[in-house]
C-alpha cells in the first residue's frame, strides 16, 4: 500500500517570518493520499490551506516563508531536500496546482496559448509548434474555441481565465493535482461544469488530488476523504463517511452547523462564536479551546495529540481520552 | 562644470604626471624644457621624410568660409593658409613686407600704388590680377565684419592687369597694417562668377586649399603644390577641433594629435618633464585689462581710478591665476606693436593708493561693482583684485555676467564701475587697439571715456607720416593714458602650443594670427 | 493604431508652436544679441546700431516671431549669423552625431541597469542590493566630464585601445557612450528594481513558477516583460534629453553633436540658429515620445486594446 502514496506529509511545520512575529501557519500537519484518490482539505480563510499546498510545490514565497520542519514526499521522494532541476522537473509533471484566483494568476502580457504550451514545452520536450498544437487541444478539453489560443487574459472573462488556469494545471497529466479553491470564483452553473470537467480528467488519467476548499458541499461531490485544519492543525481527518455522518470535532461540527440548510430554510445560521486566534500567539493547548462549547481548563493547556477512532478516523481533541465524551450534531444529513 | 574644471584640473594633473613618469623611464626633469624658450624652429631636423598629414587643434572651432565677416582668430589663422593678402606682416622686423603686391609706393599721405605680382594662379586655376583687388575690397566695404577696416578708403583704381591704386580719404598711416588682416584676403572675382558665392569664396592663392570640412568636427587642407612661393612641406593639415583643453592635451600625448594650441594652464610643468611633448610658447595678442566705467561715480574721479591702480599687483594675478604663463603690461599699448614705447607707468604701492584714495574724500573706504564673465581665468583674476583693493578699503562686489550679457552690460555703460575683460586687436597697426579703447564711442570703449585731448592726439598720430616723430606721438599717448587712467592694462596673456617632439616649424603668430605655412613632422 | 499615429502627429504642431515662442521669446529677454556678441569688438556702437535698424532687429517682438513663422512655414529655418550657414543645415551636420550618442548611449545604460536593477530586486533588502544601488548612485555622481577624461587616459593615453576624439570610426562612440551611460544608468536601476520589486509579488509568477519554469526564464522572460513599461518610460526620457545633445561630453570628446552647437548659439545669441535648433530637437523628442507609446503597444497587449478602441 505505500508505495501507492502519491503524497505523504509528515509533520510539517511552515512559519512567516514578519516584522510583526512569526506566523505560525502551519503546525505539524500529517497527510497522506493515495492513487486516484481526492482529499479535501477544509477550513476558514488563514486555516493553513493554501501554505500547505504551496509547501507541496516548495514555493512557499521566500525570504518570509520558512518550513521549518517535516517532510513531503511526492510519489516517494522527499520535495524539500530536491535540488532546483528536480523541483522544476517535478513541478507541473509530477504536481500541479491550480491557483484561485484566475484574475490574477495568469500572465497578462503573454497569449493564453503561449502560456499552456509553455509548461508542455518544458516537460514533454517537444518542439514549439507540437506544443502549441496541444495548447490548443487542452483549451478545446476545458471548453474554450480553438481560435482564442492567440487572445491574451485580459481579453476572456474570469470564468474562461479559470479554465485556462485548469488548462496549464492538467497540460501534463501530473499524477498530483492540487485544486486551490477552483471554483471559487465561478458562478454556480459554471462551477459545476468545472467540478464534472476535473472529475472526467482524474478518471481518464488517474489522477490523485488535494482540493482546497472551504465548501463543503463541493467536498461532498468530489472527495473521498476529508481533513479539517483550523489554524495551522488538522483537527479531524477521515472518510466522507467518517466526517460527515460521524463528525467528532467540535470546531467540524461548528462548521457544518454554519452551513445554510435547504431544507428547514427558517432555521437560522449558527455561527462560531468568537475568533480565530492570533497565529503569531497560538495557545499553549488546543488552537479551538477558546470558542469550544466543550471545553474545560485542561483543554487551553494540554497539548493536543491524534487520536484514531478508527483505522480511517483521527480527531484531535483531548476530550475523546473520555470514554463516553461525544458531541450532539444538531443538524442530522 | 567650469567650477569643478579646476578640481579636476588637480586630479587630471595628477594622472598626467603618472603617465608621464611611466613614459619618460624615471626620467622626469632631465628632459624638462624651458617653457618660456618660445621658438617653434629650435632644433631644426629635416633629416627623414616629412609625415603625410600633420593634425592640429586650435582653442576654438574653424567658424566659417565667409572671409570677411568673422571676427574669429581660429578661423582667420586658416585664412592665413588658403588665401594671402595684399601684404602681410613680417613678425620679426615687425614690418610690412610685400606678399600679392611685390612692392608699392606711397605717392602722397592719401594715395598708394600696388605693383601686384604676376603669374599667381588662385586654386581654381584663374589668375590673379588687379581687377581681383579691386573685387575683394569693394565687396569688404560692403560686409559687416570688415569694411570698418576699411572705413578710410575713398577709391580703388586699376591701371592695367598688375598695377592697383588706393585713394584714402585722409591720411592713415596704419593702412598698410589693416591690409594684413585675413579678412581682407584676396579673393577670385573670376572664380565667384565662375563658380557662384559658395564655391568661389573658397579659391585663395595662398599655400594651401580646402579639400575637406565637416563643420564641428575638422577641416581638412591639401598643399597647393603650385603656390608662388614654393610648396609648403607637409601635404596634408587637418585642423582638429576639441573644445576641451584637457582633451586636446591627452590626444597630442596619444599621438592622434600632432600639436594642440592652449593645453590646461595647471599642466604646464608636466608638459615641459614630458620628453614625447615640447611646450612652445608665444606672448599672445590679447591683453587682460580693468576698465573703470567713468559713467558711474565716483569713478570719474581721476584719483579714486589712480588710487585703484596703484593698489592691484600685477604679479600676484600672473601668479595667483596664470601660473606664471603670462608678462606683465603696464602700457595702453601691446608690448609686441611696433610702436610701443617704455613708459614709466603705474606700479603697485598701497600707501600711494591710499594716499590718493583719501585725497578723493574715500579714506574710510567705499563699495564698488567689477564686472566680469563666467570664464575661470576672469573670476579668478577679479578675486585677486578683491583681495587687494580690500586692503585699500575698498569693498569689491563681483559681479559675473554671461559673455554676451557682459558685452551688452559694458557697451551700455550702466550698472558697473569697473570690469575685467580682454581684448585682442594690437596686430594691425598701433591705432586699432587704442581708438576702440579709449576714443569716444570706440567700440571696446568700455570705460566710456570721453576726452576731446586724447581723442585729437589720437587722430594725430594716425596721420603721422615720419616714423620717429609718430613713435613720440604715441609715446604720449601711451603716458597719457597712464596719467588719466581710465582703462588698467595688467598683462599679456601666453600664446601656447603642446607639440610632439616631431613637429617642426611652429612659427611665431602675427599677433593673434597663428602662421602654420611651414609646419611639419618627422617621424 | 494609424489614427492615434496620425493624432499624435497633429498634436506636434501646437507644441512646435508654444516651443518655438517661448524660445523666441526667452532669448529676446537674454540682454545682448548676436551683433554685439560678434562684432563687439569690430564695430562702433552706432555701426552696431546701423546694422540693428537694417536687420530689422528693432522691430517689435510679435513682428519678428511672425516674420521667422512666416518662414519657417515655407520650410526656411533661417541662417545663422555666427556661421553664415543655413540653421538646418547647421543641424542635421550634427544631428546624426548625437543620435548616434544617444543611441549608444541608452543602449549601455540599460545593459548596466536591467540587469543590475534585476539582482538588486531579487535580492530585496540584501547587500547584493545596496551594493547595485551604490554602484548605480556613484555613476551618477561622478561628473560625466572627470569621467570622461579618466575613461580617455585609461583606454586612450595607457592602453592605446581606443581614440580620444571625434567621430571617424566605430570605436569613437564607444568611450561616449559609456559615459553618458553610466551617467544614465542609475536612475534606470532604481527605475527597474521598483518596477521588478512590483511584478515579482504577482501570482502570476507563481503560477509560472508552478510550471516547473526556471528561475531565469522566470524572472527575464515573465517578470521583466511585465516590468518593462516604467523601464521603457525612463529610458525614452533619457533618451530624448539625450537627443538635445550633452555639452558636457561632446567637449571632452569633441562629439560633434547638436547640444554644443545649440550652446555657443545661446552664447553668441545668435537666436535663429538656437530657436532652430530648439524647435528641431523638440520634435523629434517629440516623435521619439510617440514611438514610445508604440511601443508599449508590442510590450503590452492591453495598451494596444486600448488603442485599438
Amino acid at each position: 500500500m505505500a508505495e501507492e502514496l502519491v503524497l505523504d506529509i509528515k509533520d510539517l511545520v511552515v512559519r512567516y517570518d514578519t516584522d510583526a512575529g512569526s506566523v505560525k501557519a502551519v503546525n505539524g500537519i500529517n497527510l497522506k493520499l493515495r492513487r486516484k484518490r481526492s482529499i479535501g482539505l477544509v477550513g476558514e480563510t488563514g486555516a493553513g490551506k493554501t501554505t500547505t499546498a504551496l509547501a507541496i510545490l516548495n514555493l512557499v514565497p521566500e525570504p518570509a516563508g520558512v518550513i521549518k520542519n517535516g517532510s513531503i514526499l511526492v510519489d516517494g521522494k522527499n520535495i524539500l531536500a530536491m535540488s532546483e532541476s528536480e523541483l522544476q522537473k517535478t513541478r507541473g509533471k509530477g504536481v500541479s496546482m491550480i491557483f484561485q484566483d484566475p484574475m490574477t494568476a495568469l500572465n497578462p502580457v503573454f497569449t493564453v496559448g503561449e502560456q499552456i504550451a509553455e509548461s508542455i514545452r518544458i516537460h514533454e520536450g517537444v518542439s514549439e509548434k507540437e506544443a502549441m498544437r496541444r495548447a490548443v487541444e487542452m483549451l478545446e478539453i476545458v471548453g474554450i474555441a480553438a481560435n482564442r489560443v492567440n487572445d491574451y487574459p485580459h481579453q476572456l472573462s474570469g470564468g474562461m481565465k479559470q479554465r485556462v488556469v485548469i488548462a496549464i494545471a492538467l497540460a501534463c497529466r501530473a499524477k498530483l493535482l492540487i485544486a486551490d479553491e477552483p471554483t471559487t470564483a465561478l458562478d454556480v452553473t459554471i462551477q459545476a461544469q468545472v467540478l464534472e470537467l476535473i472529475r472526467s480528467y482524474r478518471e481518464k488519467y488517474d489522477t490523485a488530488m488535494l482540493l482546497i476548499t472551504h465548501d463543503l458541499g463541493i467536498v461532498a461531490e468530489s472527495c473521498d476523504e476529508v481533513a479539517v485544519m483550523y489554524a495551522g492543525n488538522i483537527v479531524e481527518y477521515g472518510t466522507l463517511e467518517d466526517v460527515f455522518n460521524q463528525t467528532k470535532h467540535p470546531y467540524t461540527e461548528g462548521l457544518f452547523n454554519s452551513l445554510p440548510n435547504i431544507i428547514e430554510r427558517r432555521s437560522k445560521l449558527t455561527p462560531i462564536p468568537g475568533m480565530v486566534p492570533d497565529p503569531t500567539e497560538l495557545p499553549e493547548g488546543c488552537v479551538f479551546a477558546e470558542r469550544c462549547a466543550y471545553a474545560t481548563d485542561e483543554c487551553g493547556k494540554t497539548v493536543q495529540a491524534d487520536q484514531w477512532l478508527s483505522d480511517t478516523h483521527m480527531v484531535r481533541c483531548s476530550r475523546y481520552c473520555e470514554p463516553d465524551f461525544n458531541i450532539i450534531r444538531r443538524i442530522k444529513t | 562644470m567650469k567650477k569643478f574644471a579646476k578640481l579636476t584640473a588637480l586630479s587630471l594633473s595628477i594622472a598626467l604626471l603618472l603617465t608621464a613618469c611611466g613614459k619618460s623611464g624615471g626620467n622626469v626633469g632631465g628632459s624638462a624644457s624651458n617653457p618660456q624658450s618660445g621658438n617653434g624652429s629650435v632644433g631644426q631636423n629635416t633629416a627623414g621624410t616629412p609625415k603625410e598629414m600633420v593634425v592640429f587643434s586650435p582653442r576654438l572651432d574653424f567658424q566659417t568660409m565667409d572671409v570677411q565677416n568673422t571676427p574669429s582668430i581660429v578661423t582667420k589663422s586658416i585664412y592665413y593658409l588658403v588665401y594671402n593678402t595684399l601684404v602681410e606682416k613680417d613678425v620679426e622686423t615687425n614690418t610690412v613686407v610685400p606678399a600679392l603686391a611685390e612692392s608699392w609706393t606711397q605717392d602722397s599721405g592719401t594715395e598708394i600704388t600696388f605693383t601686384l605680382r604676376q603669374g599667381v594662379k588662385f586654386h581654381d586655376g584663374s589668375d590673379f590680377t588687379a581687377a581681383d583687388v579691386k573685387f575683394t575690397y569693394e565687396k569688404a566695404m560692403e560686409s559687416a565684419g570688415s569694411a570698418t577696416k576699411l572705413a578710410s578708403l575713398e577709391r580703388i583704381d586699376t591701371e592695367g592687369d598688375y598695377t592697383v591704386k588706393v585713394t584714402l580719404k585722409s591720411v592713415n598711416m596704419d593702412f598698410l597694417d589693416l591690409l594684413t588682416d585675413p579678412s581682407l584676403s584676396i579673393m577670385s572675382k573670376t572664380a565667384f562668377e565662375n563658380l557662384g558665392e559658395e564655391k568661389g569664396i573658397q579659391q585663395g592663392t595662398g599655400p594651401y586649399k580646402y579639400t575637406e570640412w565637416k563643420q564641428g568636427s575638422y577641416l581638412e587642407l591639401e598643399a597647393n603644390e603650385d603656390y608662388w612661393d614654393g610648396a609648403p612641406v607637409t601635404p596634408k593639415l587637418r585642423v582638429q577641433y576639441i573644445s576641451e583643453n584637457s582633451s586636446r592635451l591627452i590626444a597630442v600625448q596619444t599621438g592622434e594629435l600632432d600639436f594642440c594650441q592652449d593645453p590646461p594652464g595647471s599642466e604646464l610643468p608636466n608638459i615641459a618633464a614630458n620628453k614625447d611633448l615640447r611646450l612652445i610658447t608665444y606672448p599672445s595678442a590679447t591683453v587682460d585689462f580693468v576698465a573703470f566705467n567713468v559713467n558711474e561715480a565716483p569713478m570719474n574721479n581721476p584719483d579714486v581710478r589712480k588710487a585703484i591702480a596703484y593698489a592691484i599687483n600685477r604679479q600676484d594675478i600672473i601668479d595667483g591665476v596664470f601660473l606664471g604663463n603670462a608678462i606683465e603690461l603696464n602700457n595702453i599699448m601691446h608690448s609686441s606693436n611696433a610702436y610701443y614705447s617704455e613708459i614709466e607707468g603705474t606700479e603697485y604701492n598701497v600707501e600711494k593708493a591710499k594716499e590718493l584714495l583719501a585725497k578723493a574724500g574715500y579714506a574710510d573706504g567705499l563699495t564698488l561693482t567689477l564686472a566680469t564673465n563666467t570664464t575661470s581665468d576672469s573670476q579668478a583674476a577679479c578675486t585677486v583684485i578683491q583681495a587687494l583693493l580690500d586692503e585699500i578699503g575698498i569693498t569689491v562686489k563681483i559681479d559675473v555676467m554671461e559673455n554676451a550679457t557682459l558685452t551688452a552690460t559694458m557697451s551700455a555703460g550702466v550698472g558697473y564701475h569697473m570690469c575685467y575683460s580682454r581684448w585682442s586687436g594690437y596686430a594691425f597697426g598701433p591705432d586699432t587697439g587704442i581708438r576702440e579703447m579709449l576714443y569716444t564711442g570706440g567700440s571696446n570703449n568700455y570705460a566710456h571715456y570721453s576726452d576731446p585731448k586724447m581723442d585729437q592726439m589720437i587722430d594725430e598720430a594716425l596721420t603721422i607720416e615720419d616714423n620717429a616723430e609718430r613713435m613720440a606721438a604715441y609715446k604720449a599717448i601711451e603716458e597719457y593714458s597712464d596719467e588719466v587712467m581710465a582703462v588698467y592694462p595688467i598683462l599679456v596673456e601666453n600664446y601656447t602650443f603642446v607639440a610632439r617632439k616631431s613637429v617642426q616649424n611652429i612659427l611665431e603668430p602675427n599677433g593673434p594670427i597663428m602662421n602654420l605655412r611651414e609646419v611639419a613632422a618627422y617621424d | 493604431m494609424h489614427r492615434y499615429v496620425f493624432k499624435r502627429i497633429l498634436l506636434l504642431i501646437p507644441i512646435m508652436l508654444a516651443v518655438s515662442f517661448v524660445v523666441y521669446f526667452i532669448v529676446d529677454l537674454a540682454p545682448g544679441d548676436d551683433i554685439d556678441a560678434i562684432y563687439g569688438n569690430e564695430l562702433t556702437a552706432e555701426q552696431k546700431d546701423e546694422l540693428r535698424e537694417e536687420l530689422g532687429y528693432n522691430d517689435p517682438l510679435v513682428i519678428r516671431y511672425a516674420r521667422y513663422m512666416g518662414k519657417l512655414l515655407t520650410g526656411d529655418m533661417g541662417t545663422s549669423s555666427f556661421y553664415h550657414e543655413p540653421v538646418m543645415k547647421l543641424y542635421f551636420s550634427k544631428f546624426p552625431a548625437t543620435l548616434n550618442l544617444a543611441f549608444w548611449g541608452i543602449i549601455v545604460a540599460l545593459l548596466i541597469a536591467i540587469p543590475l536593477g534585476i539582482i538588486a530586486a531579487v535580492h530585496q533588502n540584501t547587500l547584493i542590493d545596496s551594493a547595485s544601488m551604490i554602484l548605480g548612485l556613484l555613476g551618477m555622481s561622478m561628473p560625466n566630464f572627470w569621467f570622461g577624461l579618466m575613461l580617455i587616459i585609461l583606454f586612450s593615453l595607457t592602453l592605446g585601445w581606443l581614440p580620444s576624439f571625434g567621430n571617424e570610426s566605430w570605436t569613437s562612440v564607444i568611450l561616449p557612450a559609456v559615459t553618458v551611460g553610466v551617467g544614465q544608468a542609475a536612475l534606470l536601476i532604481r527605475t527597474t528594481r521598483s518596477s521588478m520589486l512590483e511584478v515579482i509579488r504577482q501570482d502570476y509568477l507563481r503560477t509560472v513558477r508552478a510550471k516547473g519554469v526556471n528561475e531565469r526564464t522566470v524572472i527575464y522572460h515573465h517578470a521583466l516583460r511585465n516590468a518593462l513599461i516604467p523601464i521603457i518610460t525612463a529610458a525614452g526620457t533619457q533618451l530624448g534629453i539625450a537627443l538635445g545633445g550633452s555639452v558636457v561630453v561632446e567637449s571632452v570628446f569633441a562629439w560633434p553633436g547638436v547640444g554644443k552647437l545649440t550652446i555657443d548659439a545661446f552664447n553668441t545669441r545668435d537666436t535663429t540658429l538656437v530657436v532652430g535648433c530648439l524647435i528641431l530637437t523638440t520634435a523629434f523628442s517629440s516623435i521619439l515620445m510617440m514611438l514610445i507609446d508604440i511601443i508599449y503597444a508590442f510590450v503590452d497587449p492591453r495598451i494596444k486594446a486600448r488603442y485599438m478602441n
